[in-house]
């Protein structure tokens, strides 16, 4: 650990209702309880339904494809640990998470983003009165947020949303093949830290890392944001290959050729093509690709079984990252003139273009080609 | 535009009036902190050889001009670096230090200011307006009628208002885009014309050469920066030496460019180095308020990026050739061009001054040292409009601290809003519009060519006159509605901003960069290209434009 950065341990608050932030939560906890001078208070503030649905206002393109309701729907998964039980919300500062509002954020040292990628900016349009310069934002959202209106383009990275709506400047994205159950249960995984900020990533290592988690850094921002949105699309599209029992080629075409589109994808937007092939990239997709009941796996298997997209939607009833970032990828592919064969395909299907043998024809087709 | 009007009288009162006074104080802090920060690198032995070899080196491959230390006695000094203890090669370090500091300290002397930014400008004002001949002593009485040429020669525009307020009560850093060696005296007048006090300003030593020029340079609050030394030790030194002005509330003049733009295009990665010392400065004043440092109290320190817009630029003959050669071979110092030429600097001097709006000064929205916008109340500004607390930024465990990783991506930032102010602040002229227009019908007619062919292959190109005005109009169109500003005649119809520039072109360059072929007016007239090169070059301006990142954050 740099000496330069802290000496006493940090205010780490966690932002979001879903299952991901509790897992971040119970992580520093543990850690709390290990060693107080690196966490020395973990916070946890629920957005409101609210909010997400007001932030959600905001950006009406994007409500056709994910109803507002379903943003911030509280995640009914089983809570697979002894350590984390599920009230989590409730005003009992149980093992040390202090439950708290909006306008407490002010007092954390280091903010961890967990909230739908749809709700973040009004979120943080609400909260960036207190947030200040002193602050550290790392976000772990596996999406991009939409753009406004008048920037007239389809996406923004989240880290760019950060720097618009508050005065903080040391934003960093966390990404990884860790899950939350890995995290909950303390199964051994990593997860990377992308920052240009140096002592961001080692203000993750200090609070985050432990025993059964490794921490990675990297200055590539962009790169890591850029893969972790990425592997949404690539679970959607393994839910799709595994509701037609498409086996293991499939999946490995799918991480690798995946990796590969999202790599030109990242590189346009000023990221590093390495990232792509390391654990932010094929590191995430080699889970993502097999993850039975991730929301964007399950909703490509129904998907796959044939159920509209509204219908699926519903039926999976929690956030599902897919279907907005290949609309998004898609576009951003055609402006860049990047060849993106996955997510073409994906887009012509999901826009009912293309009925699903057709689409996956194209899916595994493609032209042969050399690289 | 709000300009002229902005106009106050002259500036009476400010830091360089006691830069005379405190000069020696200023070189003993230097020393003595330049000193302690070799040091905290390296052990004395070690700075001395990595000094020692460079400046050996250097030497032994060019001619010396005014050095701090002769080639013998570098070779002398790194012979005996082996032998001598520790307390030795210490004092000897702090010798060279204190000579660097010596050499690299300005000075200002507030007669020789006021007759460089008083009279001379004037008196050339005169000189270079045969038709104002014929009413000399009317206009030698007329204070107001001189600055009313000048003012219409050299447009400053900006937020001066609020710029004049920040100066009273905070350290203004200005950090104009850099295309000539007459952008210092340019910037010199420019502050004056805003109503904003005279900054001291690092200047490439190879201008003091000429005496005279050095002598007004060395008192208008100029320091020297010797380019050519490339060693650690004298970067400390310069970095102290501009950390300790700042620190001392002397508004400062930086080019980050680092050095004149080659191509024509408007800087977009800038050196940091120099840039860094407004951060380190400012962070330096929140640990003396916040009592974690000793010192005197340092005043807030803004940013303020300026564009310099010229219709022509005097060495850019010379500059587009060194752009222009095999990678490798371009050269960072070039001291034989246009600008040590006295001939070409009165013809460029009487070129500019005979043609109204031959330059444009755009001071920029005021930034704090981490690239924020700042209110008129020097409040910085969250890109929501918020005021944010400043100080919080540099905090570690509720205390303000150097973190040098840190600050240097905050300086990057700070690089890339600046880069940003330049693009949004680019006044474009008439040449540069002319000549993109020339240089895109260029690209036509040799389809399929790398610029290198393109500036060679045989051509034979003559274009009615209606068509590149048609193209202009089209180009006016675009630029505006991508928000770039028009200078004075560019802002006109087509055909006013054509005949600026080919009356521009053809008044000053060797062989003009557009010519018009046939006779004036006339519906038949043909234009053509001339010297491809200075086309390229005055196109550049508005090709670094283009180059918009609108998904990159």
């Amino acid at each position: 650990m740099s000496g330069q950065i802290g000496k006493v341990g940090k205010t780490v608050a966690v932002i979001g209702g879903g299952r991901w932030a509790r897992a971040l939560a119970a992580t520093l906890v543990k850690n709390r309880l290990r060693s107080p001078h690196r966490v020395a208070q973990v916070l946890h503030y629920r957005p409101p339904r609210e909010t997400a649905a007001a932030a959600s206002g905001d950006e009406p393109s994007t409500r056709d494809v994910i109803p507002a309701t379903v943003a911030v729907a509280g995640v009914g998964a089983p809570a697979g640990s002894d350590v984390m039980p599920s009230s989590a919300s409730s005003k009992t500062p149980d093992l040390g998470i202090i439950p708290v509002e909006l306008s407490d954020l002010g007092e954390a040292d280091l903010l961890l983003l967990a909230a739908p990628a749809m709700a973040v900016r009004g979120l943080l349009r609400i909260a960036s009165g207190v947030l200040h310069g002193g602050q550290t934002l790392v976000h772990a959202i596996g999406s991009l947020s939409p753009a406004l209106p008048d920037e007239g383009h389809g996406a923004l990275l989240i880290s760019y949303v950060v720097r618009q709506e508050t005065p903080i400047r040391r934003i960093g994205v966390l990404a990884g093949p860790a899950l939350a159950p890995d995290l909950e249960e303390f199964n051994p995984s990593a997860l990377i830290c992308g920052s240009q900020y140096a002592d961001v990533g080692e203000a993750i290592i200090q609070t985050l890392a432990g025993p059964s988690l490794r921490i990675y850094t990297t200055q590539d921002l962009i790169g890591v944001e850029v893969a972790r949105a990425g592997a949404a699309v690539i679970a959607l599209a393994s839910g799709v290959a595994s509701a037609l029992d498409l086996g293991a080629p499939a999946r490995a075409i799918l991480i690798t050729r995946g990796a590969a589109e999202m790599a030109r994808l990242g590189v346009a937007l000023g990221g590093n093509k390495d990232t792509f092939f390391g654990l932010a990239g094929v590191g995430e997709l080699v889970v993502a690709t097999e993850r039975r009941g991730s929301a964007d796996f399950e909703l490509g298997r129904l998907l796959g079984l044939g159920r509209t997209l509204p219908d699926a939607l519903r039926e999976v009833g929690r956030v599902c990252d897919g279907p907005g970032m290949v609309r998004v990828a898609h576009a951003l592919a055609h402006r860049f003139h990047l060849r993106m064969p996955l997510v073409t395909a994906l887009h012509s299907w999901l826009a009912g273009e293309q009925d699903t043998r057709t689409a996956l024809a194209d899916l595994f087709k493609s032209d042969n080609h050399a690289e | 535009m709000p300009t002229q009007e902005n106009r106050v009288g002259s500036v009476t009162n400010y830091p360089l009036l006691r830069f005379h006074r405190e000069r020696p104080e200023i070189v003993r802090e230097t020393s003595q902190r330049a000193l302690e920060v070799a040091l905290r690198r390296a052990a004395p032995e070690y700075i001395l050889n990595d000094a020692c070899l460079g400046e050996i080196r250097r030497l032994s491959e060019s001619a010396p001009q005014e050095e701090v230390r002769a080639l013998p006695e570098w070779k002398r000094l790194w012979r005996t670096l082996g032998k001598r203890p520790q307390d030795e090669l210490r004092n000897e370090l702090a010798e060279l230090v204190r000579d660097y500091v010596e050499d690299v300290a300005g000075g200002f002397n507030q007669t020789v200011y006021k007759v460089a930014s008083g009279v001379v400008p004037k008196a050339l004002a005169l000189l270079l307006t045969p038709e104002r001949m014929g009413s000399l002593p009317q206009h030698l009485l007329s204070q107001d009628k001189l600055e009313e040429l000048l003012g219409q020669r050299l447009q400053v525009q900006g937020p001066l208002t609020t710029l004049q307020n920040l100066a009273q009560r905070a350290t203004l850093v200005c950090v104009p885009t850099h295309l000539s060696n007459l952008d210092s005296p340019v910037m010199g007048y420019a502050l004056q014309a805003a109503g904003l006090p005279p900054t001291t300003y690092g200047a490439g030593k190879n201008l003091f050469t000429n005496p005279l020029l050095g002598f007004f340079m060395r008192n208008c609050g100029a320091y020297r920066v010797d380019r050519r030394i490339r060693h650690e030790l004298y970067k400390d030194v310069l970095k102290t030496y501009s950390q300790v002005i700042l620190e001392r509330g002397y508004h400062s003049m930086f080019f980050p460019g680092g050095t004149r733009s080659r191509s024509g295009r408007v800087e977009e990665h800038l050196k940091l180095g120099l840039l860094g010392t407004t951060l380190t400065a400012t962070i330096e004043r929140f640990r003396r308020q916040a009592g974690v440092a000793p010192g005197a109290p340092v005043a807030p320190i803004y940013i303020v990026p300026v564009t310099i817009n010229q219709q022509l630029v005097l060495e850019a003959e010379t500059l587009i050739a060194d752009y222009l050669k095999e990678t490798g071979k371009a050269r960072f110092i070039i001291d034989d061009d246009e600008s040590t030429q006295w001939r070409r600097v009165w013809d460029f001097m009487r070129s500019t001054m005979t043609h109204a709006g031959a330059i444009v000064i755009r001071f920029g929205q005021p930034l704090d040292v981490l690239g924020n916008h700042v209110d008129e109340h020097g409040n910085s500004l969250s890109p929501r409009g918020q005021v944010v607390d400043l100080g919080r930024y540099f905090h570690v465990d509720g205390k303000p601290q150097h973190v040098p990783k840190r600050d240097a991506q905050y300086m990057n930032e700070c690089g890339d809003a600046i880069a940003r102010s330049y693009r949004r602040d680019t006044v474009l002229m008439a040449t540069h519009l002319v000549a993109h227009v020339m240089w895109r019908r260029i690209g036509q007619a040799l389809p399929g060519l790398d610029v290198y062919r393109r500036l060679r292959q045989p051509l034979d190109l003559q274009l009615p006159q209606a068509d590149v005005l048609a193209d202009i109009e089209r180009l006016q169109g675009s630029l505006r509605q991508r928000g770039h500003l028009l200078g004075p005649q560019a802002d006109g119809t087509p055909q006013q901003a054509l005949d600026a520039a080919l009356t521009a072109f053809a008044s000053y360059h060797t062989e003009a960069a557009v010519t018009r072929v046939t006779g004036t007016g006339s519906d038949r007239a043909l234009i053509a290209p001339g010297d491809r090169q200075l086309l390229y070059y005055y196109q550049n301006r508005i090709e670094s434009l283009a180059v918009t990142a609108e998904v990159k954050p």
